[in-house]
């Protein structure tokens, strides 16, 4: 239960502790705990929205959600790639702040992996990585970040510093709404740093993912289906994928010539667990 | 590059030392090719029952690609309109060999026509067709005779086209339209409860594919319908007389969306069954049907601002200026050359190593359907 509704809770039971019955108290008290889960629910599942108060003297001038397939109205071609992640809903809302303009395009994907997955593959020589989010990257027309299940893109027209800073603060407002818990890599690449991961790792969740994020790796994913791949490319190149079924993993070795009886680790492909490789390339 | 030395640049040593893979047994090798799935069926068998035309695509100058480049197109990452008119008045004197522009323009268009011009407005206000280019269009269109009022822009989405500018205070006395539309109060549907895209298809021009395309009620209005047909929009079927396609030059994935998918995928309902396993057919077989085979007779590809990944749609950071305008009648010649200006971007970018022109199958269908020339070794490439 919240902190807050379990105060509220208490002092309402204490209050008329005096006039109810025990059974009654209990009905009571498991309406209040109803209502909260409720409301926390609704914190969570609610999509993390800019407020008309958050940004004094802003002017919100369009605002559009899409849901699953219905994000082909937004982009019709580039629809394909979150939809391959796994996108729950998408909100996409306009803002005139401080005499510019702003996008901001909020995705709500189906998990943490999904989420760095689609930023992973969309941030591109990033400026800076403000401490907005859990992953973040800017650019001169973008700020974009992931945290928890969402992906966040706040896009400006005018590319100047003000810009940036104003993205920065929409995108903190953003972030502190998202609650959730951030992706977790480390079990792709074991004994790689975070820090290594974070700049320089991207997460595929199918061959869209592989074309967009590193496409010398894509006839290697030619026709196999239902995996998560991490790369890494560094100085040590590493591609970490996992599959969903035994199909789709017998199908990539035998599509990249790996022996089926590996049955422990080689120089070249390490078999983490079953059905997870860790192999080493060369760009 | 061979299968095999793809294979040897991939698994190298993931540590120091140890054994290659060189060293162990190899289960038989399966091919890329062999573990791509069978393709749905189409009914591309009927286009070729209704007769070409002798203008028909790959139109008046088959495999001639006129580009024009000029540094000055963009300023502060704005298309320039004037210098934009110039580039395409350079091309089309170029494509054409005629002496004067206004006299280019009427190898493909008459007064009286009604002309069409497809935009791209898809990816928003941040990479649509520039009104640089469009303008331009405009006036040495109605420069060579046409009336504005037999001018139409079009494309899917009436909503994108007035999100990016295409309305009729920018283009006065023009009609503007899209296949899917909305009413004032932002309605998909009429009183009824029916989809307004639904008046604007034409239920006789279909590609059928043997894909089920299942949406539900919200994504239904961007698709105007399921299952396994695709109609044709009215614009192309009846409305206009010829095509003048202005497409975006962007990348999708490692291939291009320039000429052939903004024909195809523009001109045709319930789409999004088909990006997935039918994207290379569809840009190629869909414009081998007669609305757009032989009504098209000019592409001209806005590549002024254009992008080398996050396409189709418009990642700021994948945004480039290209500084170019490609001018053809072969839309299978255009992307061929298209390609190799995203290609090699992307290159220099850093987003992959080298061309695979192996992503353009969608060229090599269309040549073999006769839309045009997807050899390189045979395009006659000019530049102005």
């Amino acid at each position: 239960m919240r902190p807050d509704v379990k105060i509220l809770t208490q002092s309402f039971l204490y209050i008329i502790n005096v006039r109810i019955t025990g059974l009654a108290r209990l009905f009571f008290a498991l309406f209040l705990y109803l209502v909260s889960i409720q409301g926390l629910s609704q914190d969570t599942n609610d999509p993390p929205l800019l407020k008309a108060d958050d940004l004094p003297g802003a002017k919100f001038t369009s605002s559009r959600s899409f849901s699953g397939t219905s994000l082909f109205g937004y982009m019709n071609g580039g629809a394909e790639l979150y939809l391959e992640y796994g996108l729950s809903d998408a909100t996409i809302n306009e803002i005139e702040y401080r005499g510019r303009k702003y996008k901001t395009e909020i995705y709500r994907m189906n998990g943490p992996e999904e989420a760095y997955g689609i930023f992973s593959v969309s941030k591109y020589r990033c400026l800076g990585m403000p401490q907005v989010g859990d992953y973040s990257c800017c650019t001169k027309y973008q700020l974009q970040f992931c945290k928890g299940d969402f992906y966040i893109n706040i896009i400006n027209t005018g590319g100047t510093r003000a810009d940036s800073l104003a993205s920065s603060e929409i995108g903190k407002i953003i972030a502190e709404r998202i609650k959730g818990k951030e992706v977790e890599l480390s079990g792709y690449l074991p004994d790689v740093e975070r820090d290594k991961i974070s700049s320089g790792a991207f997460l595929a969740k199918g061959r869209l993912g592989i074309v967009n994020g590193s496409p010398d790796l894509e006839d290697h994913f030619k026709g196999i289906r239902n995996f998560t791949a991490v790369v890494l490319k560094s100085e040590k190149n590493l591609l970490s994928v996992k599959f969903n079924d035994q199909a789709s993993f017998m199908s990539f070795l035998e599509l990249n010539g790996i022996n089926p009886d590996l049955s422990s680790d080689s120089a070249v492909v390490r078999k983490i667990s079953d059905m997870h490789l860790l192999i080493g390339f060369t760009r | 590059m061979g299968k095999s030395l793809n294979r040897r640049r991939f698994f190298t040593l993931l540590g120091a030392g140890g054994a290659s893979l060189a060293a162990r047994p190899l289960l038989a090798m399966g091919t890329a090719e062999n573990q791509e799935q069978a393709k749905p069926a189409t009914n591309i068998s009927d286009a070729a029952k209704t007769a070409r035309k002798p203008g028909s695509m790959p139109g008046r100058f088959p495999g001639k690609v006129v580009i024009a480049r000029d540094p000055n197109s963009v300023i502060d990452d704005v298309p320039v309109e004037s210098v934009a008119y110039a580039m395409i008045a350079k091309s089309m004197l170029e494509l054409t060999g005629a002496a004067r522009t206004e006299d280019a323009w009427r190898l493909f268009v008459s007064p009286g026509e009604k002309i069409g011009l497809k935009v791209n407005p898809v990816a928003g206000r941040l990479l649509s067709t520039s009104h640089a280019v469009v303008q331009s269009v405009v006036r040495q269109l109605t420069e060579s005779g046409i009336d504005r009022k037999d001018i139409l822009i079009w494309d899917r989405r009436d909503m994108e086209l007035k999100d990016t500018g295409f309305t009729a205070e920018n283009y006065p006395g023009i009609t503007i339209r899209g296949t899917e539309c909305q009413d004032s109060g932002g309605s998909f549907t009429d009183e009824n409860g029916k989809l307004y895209g639904e008046r604007n298809i034409d239920k006789e021009w279909y590609y059928w594919a043997d894909v089920e395309g299942e949406y539900d009620a919200e994504t239904m209005p961007y698709m105007i319908n399921g299952g396994k047909y695709s109609y044709f929009t009215k614009i192309v079927t009846r409305e206009v007389d010829k095509i003048i396609n202005i497409p975006v030059l962007k990348n999708a994935g490692a291939s291009i969306t320039n000429a052939m998918k903004n024909l195809a995928f523009g001109s045709v309902t319930n789409t999004g069954r088909l990006h997935a396993s039918l994207w290379n057919e569809t840009c190629a077989e869909v414009c081998a049907f007669s609305p757009l085979r032989d009504k098209v007779v000019l592409n001209i590809s806005d590549g002024l601002r254009g992008c080398f990944n996050g396409g189709p749609g418009a990642s700021p950071q994948f945004i480039c200026n290209y500084n170019t305008i490609l001018v053809s009648s072969d839309p299978v010649a255009m992307d061929r050359i298209a390609y190799d200006i995203v290609a090699a971007k992307r290159i220099e970018e850093g987003i992959q190593r080298e061309p695979t022109p192996g992503v353009l199958s969608f060229l090599s269908m269309a040549s073999s359907l006769g839309l045009g020339i997807a050899d390189k070794e045979r395009i006659d490439l000019r530049i102005v």
